[in-house]
């Protein structure tokens, strides 16, 4: 970067920016770096700016998250910011990062486009788009792509035809894990297709709608995207059965109550009734209280009008296959709280899916889920 | 463990190991708040480690006459500081207490003061059940002076606002001390702000070389508190190597205390290498006024006032701009926010060239309002400009006319000490459009 460009501006994807904001810092040499978010005062930033430090003669680079705050209207504001960036001095680099733009902060960009710089990616692409991001990136990364395989990219995705744009940070990130997964091998589709994952695999609705009908490669595909996800296996499981447990809870709640009611209306009035409880005290002195809204003291309900509406038009489930999925969660919900390790944690989740899906057998799988230490 | 002691002697004995124990210590350290009590024949040692700082006490009838320590039976327990202090108060202070490590089942003890005269009155305490990890004893010893104790805690009081508050220069939270022979200067800052302080005198610094070292703000307090209870005239300070690496740790010696400094970062001390108020104060200056104190006092109330408790709230910045009239022979201080102040400062005396222009900048009107407010003194405040964009000089006890740096002094007729005080800050620069 040049030595007199002292204001920057970068917007678009997450990595994008940070390979920018990284080149800037090399730029700079020996430097200090800066970071402010929300609920700076612009006048705290002018004095920052303006108040060098008298031992330590490095440059100093500001990194603004938001547009800093002051007592006037944000137009005001936006003006007195073009005077600052106008006299920054030349020990500072002032960077505006990752700041959304609208039709008052575009009048900033434009300031800075006329004295300084600004960096620009897409944060969604299309498909022809993506293949050209792709090939870019990974000829960056000293790999080469073929344009199937930059389209395989787009596609997986995508994964729909009808979904016209992607995000550029997981285009990215996706050619970066299939960079370090191929090595010296070429990328291939087949790899593309192993690693690369649509974000609608991660709706859980569609993995219930799997599990329910027993499908095990969805259900597989999707506990396996899961735990990759994660930051752990653990983080994930303990998500993934809280769920299951309040979803088949409910389920098995609305189908006793539709035995007992006349209608699906009387069943969602009496959820009505549910409210949600607050914990007062601790151990033996723990007493459940309902809980009320703070503001308008009213009784706050268990389950949402739309949950019990959409609870009830999923297709009906035996009441035997309910209470089957909800044991094997429970049971290993027990396990999970006791000691495990990354790797049982994993064969725990793939043993609970393979059990709901009839293809594992009851004894195998009370064994695993029995404590190795004991 | 079984020891006899006079209340009082036991306790101004103890209190300085409270006050390590309890002060400045390290968030969530396992061994802050607790003291480790180990009752030898012919003396009782105490010992503390808060994690900034440890403190090893040897308590006898030599060290401390009043404490009248007598031991029966030899042992070592570890217990709340504050639990000791709080017993050790309820007790009469001419009483001498029997002091004894009783069993309560198995596996708890507790620490029972029972009074001499009145066995049936007692006061207990609960034990830990593992003692204090000491840091290892130095190796080495590489530098050694005596300290004035009363000036050593003044120039703490001086220079204690003073510290940096930012993460990005860890190295201003510290401050510097430097001992020449007769001779001790404080300083601490925020990188951009600075204030010094600089005692000589006969005696207050008994020193072979010179010796300097940096502190942490953490431990101020605690030591201004050591230094205040201690009842020696002069404070040994060792400066000695760590046992293992080459960070020089720092240690105080009190009566029969031996506290020791263990948290200084070899990194922010090289940092402070780069920190030359010499450089500062030693060099060419473009230009110099005098004015009276009281006037920057009142001068700096009306700057302050006009800083809003809106304005704290927004976590709004304060500029205070100053501007010489040379023809009017007047400073003026003004503040451009939605309270307006203008103050104006007579110049009692300068020595500048016509036509310059250094004299006008702006600045952090706190940095005025420090000032006027840690130097209570009156008398005369020298300003001196190194240039534009340089350091600008604040020196309290400065003369009714343009003087040198070694007359602005604070004589004390008594002891013949001499005090320097100044503050140097760098103005918000002003960019080229």
């Amino acid at each position: 970067m040049s030595e007199k460009i002292r204001v920057c501006w970068l917007s678009g994807g997450y990595f994008d920016r940070h390979n920018w904001l990284s080149k800037i810092k090399d730029s700079l040499g020996p430097h200090i770096v800066r970071t402010y978010g929300k609920n700076i005062s612009l006048s705290f930033l002018q004095k920052e700016i303006r108040q060098r430090n008298l031992f330590n003669l490095e440059r100093r680079l500001f990194v603004l998250t938001d547009i800093p705050l002051s007592d006037t209207t944000q137009p005001k504001t936006i003006v007195e910011i073009q005077k600052l960036i106008k006299k920054i001095p030349d020990d500072v680099v002032l960077v505006f990062n990752g700041i959304d733009s609208n039709t008052t902060i575009d009048k900033l960009v434009k300031s800075v486009a006329e004295i300084g710089k600004v960096f620009y990616s897409p944060v969604r692409l299309s498909r022809n788009a993506a293949i050209e991001y792709v090939i870019k990136l990974s000829t960056n990364m000293k790999k080469k792509f073929s344009e199937e395989v930059a389209g395989a990219v787009f596609t997986v995705l995508a994964g729909s035809e009808f979904v016209e744009t992607v995000e550029t940070d997981r285009v990215y990130t996706l050619v970066h894990l299939l960079v370090c997964y191929a090595g010296k091998q070429n990328v291939t589709e087949d790899d593309v297709d192993l690693l690369g994952f649509s974000a609608d695999d991660f709706v859980i609705w569609k993995f219930f709608d799997a599990l329910d009908t027993k499908n095990l490669n969805i259900s597989m595909k999707f506990v396996h995207r899961g735990i990759l996800e994660a930051s752990s296996s653990t983080e994930f499981a303990n998500s993934f059965f809280s769920t299951v447990i309040w979803r088949y809870r409910l389920l098995l709640m609305i189908s006793e109550l539709l035995r007992t009611k006349d209608s699906p209306a009387k069943v969602s009035e009496a959820f009505g009734k549910f409210y949600k409880l607050k914990r007062e005290g601790f151990g033996e002195h723990a007493v459940y209280i309902a809980h009320r809204n703070k503001d308008s003291d009213e009784l706050i309900r268990a389950y949402s009008p739309v949950v019990i509406s959409r609870a009830m038009s999923s297709p009906m489930l035996s009441r035997s296959r309910m209470i089957e999925v909800y044991n094997a969660a429970e049971s290993s919900v027990h396990k999970l709280r006791s000691r495990c390790t990354e790797a049982e944690v994993q064969m725990l989740v793939e043993g609970f899916v393979l059990q709901v899906c009839g293809k594992m057998d009851d004894k195998l799988l009370c064994k695993m889920r029995e404590d190795a230490y004991e | 463990m079984k020891f006899r002691s006079k209340a009082s002697g036991l306790k101004s004995s103890l209190e300085p190991v409270a006050l390590v124990a309890m002060k400045g210590t390290q968030k969530d350290f396992t061994d802050a708040k607790k003291i480790t009590l180990d009752a030898q024949q012919g003396s009782l040692l105490a010992s503390a480690f808060g994690g900034n700082m440890s403190i090893r006490s040897e308590i006898n009838n030599v060290n401390n006459p009043e404490s009248q320590y007598s031991n029966e039976i030899e042992g070592k327990v570890t217990v709340h500081a504050q639990e000791l202090i709080e017993a050790l108060d309820s007790m009469p202070p001419s009483e001498t207490l029997i002091v004894e490590l009783r069993s309560i089942n198995d596996s708890a003890k507790e620490l029972v003061f029972t009074m001499g005269s009145d066995e049936e009155q007692f006061q207990t305490i609960s034990c830990f059940p593992a003692d204090v990890d000491m840091p290892p004893r130095y190796e080495k010893e590489i530098a050694s002076a005596k300290v004035n104790r009363l000036i050593f805690a003044d120039c703490l009081k001086r220079i204690g606002f003073a510290f940096g508050e930012e993460d990005y220069f860890p190295q201003y939270f510290y401050w510097r001390t430097k001992l020449n022979k007769n001779e001790i200067r404080f300083i601490a800052g925020t990188g951009a702000r600075f204030a010094m302080t600089n005692f000589t005198g006969d005696g207050i610094v008994e020193t072979g070389k010179e010796m300097a070292f940096i502190l942490h703000k953490t431990i101020m307090g605690v030591m201004s508190d050591l230094l205040n209870i201690s009842n020696d005239d002069l404070v040994s300070i060792k400066q000695v190597n760590q046992p293992q690496g080459d960070a020089q740790r720092v240690l105080l010696l009190m009566g029969c205390h031996e506290v020791c400094v263990e948290m200084v970062s070899s990194q922010d001390a090289e940092a402070w290498d780069s920190v030359n108020e010499n450089g500062v104060i030693g060099g060419d200056k473009a230009a110099t006024i005098v004015f009276e104190k009281s006037d920057l006092d009142l001068a700096v109330k009306g700057i302050i006032a006009t800083y809003t408790e809106d304005m704290k709230k927004q976590n709004q910045t304060h500029v205070a701009d100053a501007h010489i009239d040379i023809d009017k022979k007047c400073l003026y201080l003004k503040t451009n926010t939605r309270l307006k102040s203008q103050r104006k400062l007579s110049i009692l005396d300068g020595n500048y060239k016509e036509g310059d222009n250094v004299f006008d900048f702006s600045c952090a009107s706190r940095y005025l309002g420090e000032f006027s407010r840690n130097y209570r003194s009156g008398g005369r405040v020298q300003m001196e400009f190194i240039g534009d964009q340089q350091p600008v000089l604040l020196w309290a006890n400065a003369q009714n006319s343009v003087s040198s740096n070694s007359d602005m002094v604070n004589r004390n007729d008594s002891t013949g000490v001499e005090e320097q005080y100044l503050m140097f800050f760098l103005p918000l620069s002003e960019a080229s459009e």
